[in-house]
């Protein structure tokens, strides 16, 4: 039988899967302006949206690698900071995402209500 | 900034050779500006300090970056370095046993008897030699599958990058082939092909006449070089202590090849007539130990002077 302790560390690791879900069209969204990668951690955490870099990086460079993103190095503060930007295809692939998150809030929140009913 | 180069160098290199420029800029950058703002927030705030409060082993992150590569057979920490040390340790002992397979078909005269000979020592070889690289690879990622010390590790112990030597994998992986090959060899696991002809019959006898517990030595050696070399694969960087460990295990070579090679009557038959060209073969086998004991100490000369520098 769970006791409080493992009740707490199931949901936290419940809460990770939901919020890994949500991050490539949180990612794909927030680089419609362009980012490097601290900026767009920093971003993400300050829309409660925490992100470790173990996490973030190999995303950027997956979504990369699809061609839903460009990247672009650059000398700033005499260091090279590689700066992402969403794509053409991103775009695209980014609004069909928002349709899909759309209609699963709704579906989500009708089991809900009903739950509460 | 050097703790936090020291850490971003440590991370990339557990990875791909061709991925660590770009890696290493990212990372790097990264730690910089968290660790500006974490200086912000927090007087006092020292690199270390920042490493070991915010940061992870650098092996796990390494492994979290490695998440969408294809899986490994053996972990990332040790996936590259084990191939690299599997193609010199299987390199080595072709070039051992073609060697070996030319001076058979020099002394017989018979080139397709000599070169079957070596084709069926060869693969002997190759299957034992690469067994055992393969299984202290295999064991040693498993000890790390269940290693609490990621979890209890000192950003302290990284060490600073101040012009420190990156230490050669080839290197690395070729002194491993060599003490794989050389402790097989002690254990009479593998053999020389010494397969040379004395006439009219194929001399297989040999005995290399040596002090009483110079084989003991010698397996020892070759056990710490395995040793070593595994720890030199491990890391990117030379330290001033691996430098001291490796100018002792140079010098401690040195010796043993002296007593080798100023043994009187280092190779002789059993059982059989001693072949004329026994005489040639033990100069030149004098000869390539010099050389050897040459080779390592201009390796030990180059430790000093970057240690002494």
């Amino acid at each position: 039988m769970a006791t409080l302790r493992n009740s707490s560390e199931i949901v936290n690791k419940l809460r990770l899967e939901l919020r890994r879900g949500a991050l490539p069209l949180a990612v794909l969204a927030q680089l419609r302006k362009e980012h490097y990668g601290y900026s767009l951690r920093k971003e993400l955490n300050a829309k409660s949206l925490e992100i470790d870099e173990g996490t973030l990086y190999p995303l950027l460079r997956r979504l990369e690698a699809q061609g839903l993103l460009n990247s672009e190095w650059r000398i700033d503060e005499s260091r090279k900071k590689r700066h992402y930007r969403i794509s053409a295809l991103g775009e695209e692939v980014l609004a069909s995402l928002v349709t899909e998150w759309r209609l699963l809030n709704e579906s989500v929140d009708k089991i809900l209500k009903e739950k509460d009913a | 900034m050097n703790m936090l180069k020291a850490y971003a160098h440590q991370v990339v290199s557990y990875h791909p050779v061709a991925q660590r420029d770009d890696l290493f800029a990212e990372i790097y950058d990264e730690l910089c500006e968290e660790f500006s703002d974490q200086q912000a927030h927090t007087q006092g705030l020292s690199e270390i300090d920042f490493l070991n409060k915010y940061k992870q082993h650098p092996m796990r992150y390494a492994t979290q970056l490695a998440a969408d590569s294809a899986a490994y057979l053996i972990g990332p920490q040790f996936y590259f370095s084990f191939l690299s040390a599997m193609k010199v340790a299987l390199s080595v002992v072709v070039v051992f046993h073609l060697a070996f397979g030319v001076l058979g078909a020099f002394t017989s005269g018979d080139i397709w008897s000599a070169f079957w000979k070596m084709l069926l020592n060869i693969s002997h070889t190759l299957l034992w030699v690469g067994a055992a690289v393969m299984g202290v690879f295999i064991a040693l990622e498993r000890s790390g599958e269940k290693a609490s010390w990621l979890d209890e590790w000192d950003a302290a112990d990284l060490k600073p990058v101040n012009g420190h030597q990156s230490v050669s994998r080839l290197e690395s992986s070729l002194d491993l082939g060599f003490s794989t090959f050389g402790l097989l060899f002690v254990l009479g696991i593998v053999d020389f092909p010494i397969v040379l002809n004395n006439g009219a019959e194929w001399i297989r006898e040999w005995t290399i006449n040596v002090p009483d517990g110079f084989w003991l030595a010698m397996g020892i050696l070759f056990v710490l070089g395995m040793g070593f070399s595994l720890y030199c694969l491990s890391r990117t960087l030379w330290t001033s202590r691996m430098r001291i460990i490796a100018i002792t295990k140079n010098i401690l070579w040195i010796m043993m090849l002296a007593v080798a090679v100023s043994h009187a009557e280092l190779l002789s038959v059993g059982n059989q007539a001693a072949p004329a060209f026994l005489p040639i073969l033990e100069k030149v086998v004098r000869g390539s130990l010099f050389v050897l004991c040459l080779i390592i100490g201009w390796d030990t000369v180059v430790h000093v002077r970057r240690l002494t520098r």
